[in-house]
């Protein structure tokens, strides 16, 4: 299960386009994942859509364990536009060790 | 935190929803899918004999959490209301925080142009930062949103007499006098639905809710209402300190808000 | 917790802020965040601690040094909380002052006892409008005290200053508290002060307390609900909140100024069926016809107790800007042309005075108004609700009327 995600998080990172999102959200309720942590890099602010290719989400699966990294926005054709809604489904990890603000 | 009278709250704003509604034309609700707004919608839903006669407009920045994504769904098709989705832009803005600054109201404008709407609920309280203090419960806004609070129009009594003499609109405030507790208490006692993020996991949660971006989770166990009513009644530490806008320079703060943002 | 509204009333250097900054710190009311910030604020502009900065939170009211608008402030106090609202005291500012004042049960008058200070006009003026809006109880807190070492005889200057005034604008001397306080180094504000041990009474917050505990006049009596309006047009739901009596299902009523008779089929208060409503609540009613008429601004009373029905009034009204030409008024909700106004005579809002039939900018008017059409009404003692309105020229705000 977690390959197709896998391969999906592949695809997302070669292109960021509104059809492999889809195939993400779809793949989603049936992937065993269940939560999510945004991360965006130490010092860098969003003053941008441009900024958010310096951000990217992690994947867990019900046990905590990280599956995947996923980019966090959409292309739409030269727009960059957020893309947090195809994760509805997955709920916060909110995981201390590693917080990056 | 002062703990109020949840019959008298909800009877005054029962009040002011049904007169924004009843004295306007053509009205909507800004909904952000937090606690706030929701327990504004029960509201309505009191007010109106179940129903909430309404649009409510979400402003989708593209990075809100998955979670409120999830909760706008649910409860539209629970309680049968129409949302209006804004997708606004990341943009830089006067304080940094591109996520939830001057983009918002940009996109905000348009749907209001967009449906004609003369007045907006918007669900802000007095005691989420000094700021809003000065605010009235229908309170004008010019055509480019700005808020001129050197010149608010007297408001007497429950006669909330806000003339709309300009090609602006009317923000009406039905929960300004509630505080943060009185939300919960209210969540609790009517059993309004809320986000999961305000709940906690591995020892943080969200206290006030902006994007995936600007919201800092805050240390805490309170899994559920209750410990969130608990926590705070012996909390000292302000609501938005989670949230990085507010520890901006109030002189920003304020401009800000002259730029029709809240 | 029960909430007490209370109007803070003074002159703009007399401390206003100040006090309620000491109040929220000696209540414990005050956040660390805030008292740092006002801590660090104060540093910035090279003072010592200012404890009006905590509540502050305008930028060009910190540097001004003074409010700018309407502001609320929470303090608990045994099993009561205060809202103070802090009106501004500028005269330019009336409209926000007359906004703030007419939210208050009790009024907090602060008058600065510091040489040269004293009690100014708009001093007057404020207690002046707050007795027209209704309060009945007032605290008058003498500050500043510090600045006279203390001494019993400041604070007597401006007692006995204040005394007769307060008298002839139609205070009841008994419930008016005056209490010697400094609100910068919080002397007498939550605990007796030892350095003014003349003082018999309570500190401030007692004083305030106890205002805020006594009896209001308002309350029972025959029903008054006011419309808002037809909720639901389908269902023919009627919206509206009762201010006055209750209302039970079955009931015959009567719908003013429309002079129509019904009785109530069906009460709903908060979502869910009753029958019986109460005063304060806001209900939802059905009745045995359907009304053709717009509900908005229409009184339902009992079919034998109605207001009285009348195109004429006779009212104070606190003039803000002198009436234009075409004047509206707006009462209960909807807008009404007046055809006319008779001017009886004015009264001086800084002494209490009656004069000439004048209308002069921040001083009242006695006048009877004719109105395009008739209204349900009532005396503003008998019923706040049905007895009070403002009036406008155009789009410029006039003023404030009570009807008498």
């Amino acid at each position: 299960m977690s390959n197709k995600i896998n391969d999906i998080a592949d695809a997302l990172w070669k292109d960021e386009s509104e059809r492999n999102w889809k195939e993400f959200a779809k793949t989603l309720p049936k992937s065993g994942l269940r939560y999510y942590r945004v991360v965006f890099l130490k010092g860098e602010k969003l003053k941008k859509a441009q900024d958010l290719t310096k951000s990217y989400a992690e994947l867990y699966d019900a046990k905590e364990r990280l599956v995947a990294k996923i980019p966090i926005f959409e292309k739409k054709g030269k727009r960059i536009e957020g893309a947090t809604y195809y994760m509805k489904g997955l709920l916060t990890i909110n995981k201390v060790d590693e917080w990056v603000k | 935190m002062i703990k109020q009278d949840l019959n008298a709250l909800e009877e005054k704003s029962i009040y002011i929803i049904r007169e924004a509604k009843l004295k306007f034309k053509n009205i909507a609700a800004l909904w952000s899918m937090g606690k706030d707004s929701t327990t504004m919608l029960a509201l309505t839903r009191k007010a109106f004999m179940g129903k909430i006669p309404f649009p409510v407009i979400h402003i989708d920045n593209g990075i809100d959490f998955p979670e409120t994504y999830d909760f706008r769904e649910e409860l539209a098709k629970k309680w049968n209301f129409k949302v209006i989705v804004g997708h606004s832009e990341i943009k830089p803005d006067l304080v940094g925080s591109a996520c939830c600054g001057k983009n918002k109201p940009e996109t905000l404008k348009k749907i209001m142009a967009e449906y004609g709407f003369d007045a907006l609920i918007v669900s802000i309280r007095r005691d989420e930062h000094g700021i809003r203090a000065k605010e009235r419960y229908m309170s004008p806004r010019d055509e480019k949103f700005r808020w001129n609070y050197k010149d608010q129009p007297a408001e007497l009594w429950d006669d909330y007499t806000s003339k709309l003499d300009t090609k602006g609109h009317i923000r009406v405030h039905p929960l300004l006098d509630w505080n943060e507790i009185d939300i919960w208490n209210y969540v609790k006692r009517e059993n309004v639905p809320v986000n999961s993020l305000y709940f906690s996991r591995n020892g943080f949660r969200y206290r006030s809710l902006g994007c995936t971006h600007c919201t800092v989770a805050v240390k805490s166990n309170a899994k559920n209402v209750d410990g969130i009513i608990k926590e705070l009644e012996t909390t000292k530490i302000e609501e938005r300190s989670g949230r990085s806008m507010d520890k901006e320079n109030e002189y920003v703060m304020q401009r800000l808000r002259q730029f029709g943002y809240m | 917790m029960e909430v007490k509204s209370i109007t803070l009333l003074g002159h703009k250097d007399h401390g206003k802020s100040t006090l309620i900054g000491s109040l929220l710190m000696q209540t414990g009311a005050a956040t660390k965040v805030r008292i740092k910030e006002a801590e660090e604020y104060s540093k910035r502009m090279g003072k010592a601690f200012e404890p009006a900065f905590i509540l502050d939170s305008f930028a060009e009211e910190r540097t001004g040094e003074m409010t700018i608008d309407t502001t609320r402030a929470e303090i608990k106090y045994k099993n009561l909380a205060f809202a103070l609202i802090d009106v501004p005291g500028h005269e330019e500012l009336i409209k926000n002052m007359i906004s703030g004042a007419s939210y208050g049960e009790v009024a907090l008058l602060l008058v600065s006892a510091k040489k040269d200070e004293g009690i100014r006009d708009q001093t007057k003026r404020h207690l002046f409008l707050s007795r027209m809006f209704g309060i009945e109880d007032l605290v008058i807190a003498v500050n500043k005290m510090d600045t006279r070492n203390f001494d019993e005889g400041s604070f007597l200057a401006v007692k006995k200053e204040l005394s007769g005034f307060i008298g002839r604008i139609g205070f009841d001397t008994k419930r008016v508290t005056f209490v010697p306080i400094s609100a910068y180094s919080g002397e007498n504000l939550v605990k007796k002060s030892r350095k003014m041990k003349w003082y018999k009474g309570e500190p401030l917050i007692e004083a305030l307390y106890e205002s805020a505990r006594r009896k209001k006049k308002q309350g029972n009596g025959a029903l008054r609900l006011l419309v808002q309006g037809t909720i639901d047009d389908g269902a023919g739901i009627i919206g509206g909140k009762i201010v006055k009596g209750h209302l039970s299902a079955g009931e015959k009523i009567a719908i003013l100024p429309q002079d129509q008779h019904a009785m109530v089929k069906e009460i709903v208060v908060k979502g869910k069926k009753v029958k019986k409503a109460r005063v304060g609540e806001n209900v939802a009613i059905t009745l045995d016809k359907r009304m053709r008429f717009e509900m908005r601004g229409s009184v339902i009373s009992n079919t034998d107790e109605k207001p009285r029905l009348t195109n004429k009034i006779r009212a104070k009204i606190f003039v803000v800007n002198k009436p234009g030409k075409s004047l509206c008024l707006k009462f209960n909700g909807i807008d009404l042309q007046c055809s006319g106004i008779k001017i009886l005579n004015s009264i001086n809002s800084v002494t209490g005075e009656k004069g000439p039939a004048k209308a002069e900018s921040l001083n009242a008017i006695e006048a009877e108004i004719e109105l395009e059409q008739k209204l349900p009404v009532e005396e503003f003692e008998t019923t706040k609700e049905l007895g009070r309105f403002v009036l406008y020229s155009g789009n410029e705000f006039t003023g404030i009327g009570t009807i008498l």
